[in-house]
């Protein structure tokens, strides 16, 4: 335990005591935040001299949830913990007496992961913190619990905050009755009793899933047990006057923790998303395509369906659609065209540029779906672009509920007609029924580039922006995707090199 | 028509249905020796042409019944990558699989999609990712199997049998799961 606590608390960027010039501090930063919180659990994995204990519930902060705080000393990035298909809960024995007429739905609380560097040291520290509210507070503002953060407390706040290691042992708690600190914790209940104004018992409650065979058959359902905690409240040491209470307190500043932990966790490491390289091929063609793209969607007669199309992206259930023309010298949209929630057709005339769908996300709670292309917008594509008839035909836009835009650029007219030209090709693209191609050489080449991505840490719409980004290249068509993350100005194009066997496929984008 | 003819037209349809069910898994398991090494024959016959023994199984039973060690998988999402849908099972490791598909030769793979799919964001799903096969089995050997199918490349000597297989089973008012 005490090699953990070295790990956690004395790990720090710059302060070995010894630095002959001051270093400036690096502001702390959610990436950064991350990485410090991988390499602790890192460190954590080869200090444990124990097996793995099933009884533990894995956890990991969610990166894209989290969020930067800053005060004059500190910067505190907070990260909500995914406990998977498990829970924890922590509760006073009122929330607990609540919840056997309310269930645990009514239960609220806030479970983070905190990353805290100390401004003018560089001092880098990251626990979990639990808000654990009193019964009336939960009624009252149990919602607005997230609000309570490590450098900002809520006025009025009645209840317990707790200071946990990454792996669960507790290092303090506070009590706070009417937002003030009015006592602490005393680990062990041991000292001077006469400090001790109460005991208090905080219910544990660890729920998860399971799965049970019987008589040849098997079944799932969800089982949770509880244990008690005992909290030796101390007045005085939690005492503002008495200097700094109601945050977490270091072991050299007197602070300790128990030998034992005290909620079943395991820190596990965050999804840490691997980006594409930067590409340095990226004049000529790449630069085309995305400034021709641009100029249409910026256009002054079409920039307006472009925002339209943009709030539809991500708020409607249903795929919406339009064609951006060139007549009279001018771009122009055609009428928006609503289709279903899996595809929507706007069929191109000669004057057609662009076509433009969006991608709404799923409509089911917890699902998400990919944004970018599908087999059918690249069959769709190379049909257009493919036929001699729609000669200034560019290509294919969507626009993704997340905000990001994709363009599926003609880049090569003559690649793309000579292409569609062949039979055997125009089968090579087409949708499947149950699968992602109807091809199955290709449906296999397919999935296997894109688990190959993810596997490398690639995220799912990364993996199938580039697995189809190769296929285009591979099969000589013509077509080049490009991608416009939200809030980007432009489109940048991809590309997916094979390295070789071992390095495997390699993703690329332009600056 | 009578009554008595109604009720004989359904008691003939009921048991021309009951046949029919049963009739899909009547071909015998055939081991490797018999194909003469032929291995695309055999994972046909017993995957393919076999494949209804299969539904409502485990991958356990399917792995069991293969008899040859798995060198390689793939995790299959359909419905826009929101499902983890099935596994694809190789018998050669992951650089023999693209060599033997670059060069136009069969490469077996066995699809395997589940009876109850998974949402890809469930650590059920999430832990699988970057993970061996020994590892991936003992998670997934449990799973209830929908249906499975033997994915046969154009240029291959089977592809005929496939493609009416294949014919033969296509709903034209099956949800497109790949397509969005």
């Amino acid at each position: 335990m005490l090699v953990t606590l070295a790990v956690l608390y004395g790990c720090s960027s710059d302060d070995d005591g010894h630095a002959v010039a001051e270093k400036p501090v690096e502001p702390l930063t959610v990436s950064g935040a991350m990485d410090w919180y991988n390499e602790t659990v890192g460190m954590l994995e080869k200090q444990k001299s124990t097996t793995d204990s099933s009884a533990e519930v894995p956890y990991q902060p969610l990166e894209n949830l989290a969020k930067l705080f800053a005060d004059e000393l500190w910067y505190a990035v907070e990260s909500p913990l995914d406990f998977g298909d498990q829970s924890l809960m922590i509760m006073t024995p009122e929330v607990s007496d609540y919840t056997v007429t309310h269930g645990d739905d009514a239960i609220k609380q806030t479970l983070k992961l905190v990353v805290l560097r100390n401004k003018e040291t560089g001092e880098t520290y990251s626990f979990i913190m639990a808000v654990v509210p009193e019964l009336n507070y939960m009624l009252r503002k149990g919602d607005e619990l997230n609000k309570i953060t490590y450098l900002s407390r809520d006025s009025d706040f009645d209840g317990y905050i707790f200071f946990f290691t990454l792996d669960g042992h507790l290092i303090n708690g506070w009590l706070y009755e009417d937002g003030k600190v009015t006592g602490g914790t005393n680990l062990s209940g041991d000292g001077k009793r006469t400090k001790i104004a109460k005991a208090m018992y905080m219910e544990i409650k660890v729920c998860g899933s399971y799965m049970v065979e019987c008589g040849g058959g098997s079944g799932g359902g969800v089982d949770c047990y509880t244990y008690l905690e005992v909290v030796y409240i101390e007045d005085g040491i939690g005492n503002p006057s008495s200097g700094g209470g109601g945050n977490i307190q270091y072991p050299n500043s007197g602070g300790g923790t128990n030998t034992d932990s005290w909620v079943p966790i395991k820190p596990t490491p965050s999804d840490k998303v691997v980006k594409p390289e930067v590409r340095t091929d990226c004049s000529g063609s790449a630069t085309q395509n995305a400034n021709d793209a641009q100029n249409a969607t910026k256009s002054p007669d079409v920039q307006v369906d472009m925002s339209l199309l943009k709030t539809y992206a991500a708020g409607k259930d249903n795929e919406w659609a339009t064609l951006i023309d060139f007549q009279s010298n001018k771009y122009k949209t055609s009428q928006l065209k609503e289709g279903s929630t899996g595809s929507v057709k706007p069929y191109p005339n000669t004057n057609t540029v662009y076509d433009v769908h969006t991608h709404p996300n799923d409509t089911r709670e917890g699902y998400r779906n990919l944004t970018g292309f599908s087999m059918g917008d690249v069959y769709g594509a190379l049909y257009t672009g493919g036929d001699a008839c729609y000669s200034i035909y560019k290509g294919s836009i969507v626009i993704a509920y997340d905000g990001s835009e994709y363009l599926l650029a003609v880049n090569d007219r003559t690649k793309i007609q000579k292409f569609w030209g062949n039979d055997a090709n125009k089968e090579l693209f087409k949708s499947g029924d149950n699968t992602y191609f109807k091809d199955p050489k290709m449906n296999t080449e397919y999935r296997e580039i894109r688990n190959k991505l993810e596997d490398k840490g690639f995220s799912i719409d990364d993996a199938n922006d580039y697995a189809m980004s190769y296929l285009l290249d591979k099969y000589d068509t013509g077509l080049k995707i490009s991608k416009k993350e939200d809030g980007e100005a432009e489109f940048k194009e991809m590309k997916t090199e094979f390295r070789n066997a071992k390095i495997g496929y390699q993703p690329k984008k332009c600056p | 028509m009578s009554i008595i003819m109604k009720k004989l037209i359904l008691l003939f349809s009921l048991v021309g249905i009951c046949l029919a069910s049963k009739a899909q898994c009547e071909l015998p398991y055939k081991p490797l020796s018999e194909f003469n090494k032929d291995t695309t024959a055999y994972v046909i016959y017993n995957f393919m042409d076999r494949a209804d023994c299969y539904k409502e199984k485990t991958l356990k039973e399917v792995t069991k019944d293969l008899g040859i060690p798995i060198k390689y998988y793939v995790r299959i999402d359909l419905s826009r990558g929101t499902l983890f849908s099935g596994i694809g099972i190789y018998i050669y490791d992951d650089i023999t699989v693209s060599r033997l598909r670059d060069s136009n030769k069969d490469y077996n793979v066995i699809d395997i999609y589940w009876e109850t799919p998974i949402n890809v964001l469930h650590p059920d799903h999430k832990r699988l990712i970057g993970i061996s096969w020994n590892k991936a089995y003992e998670y997934l050997k449990d799973m209830k199997i929908k249906r499975i199918e033997v994915s046969i490349p154009r240029y291959s000597k089977y592809y005929e049998k496939y493609k009416q297989k294949e014919t033969k089973s296509y709903d034209p008012n099956k949800r497109k799961e790949g397509v969005w």
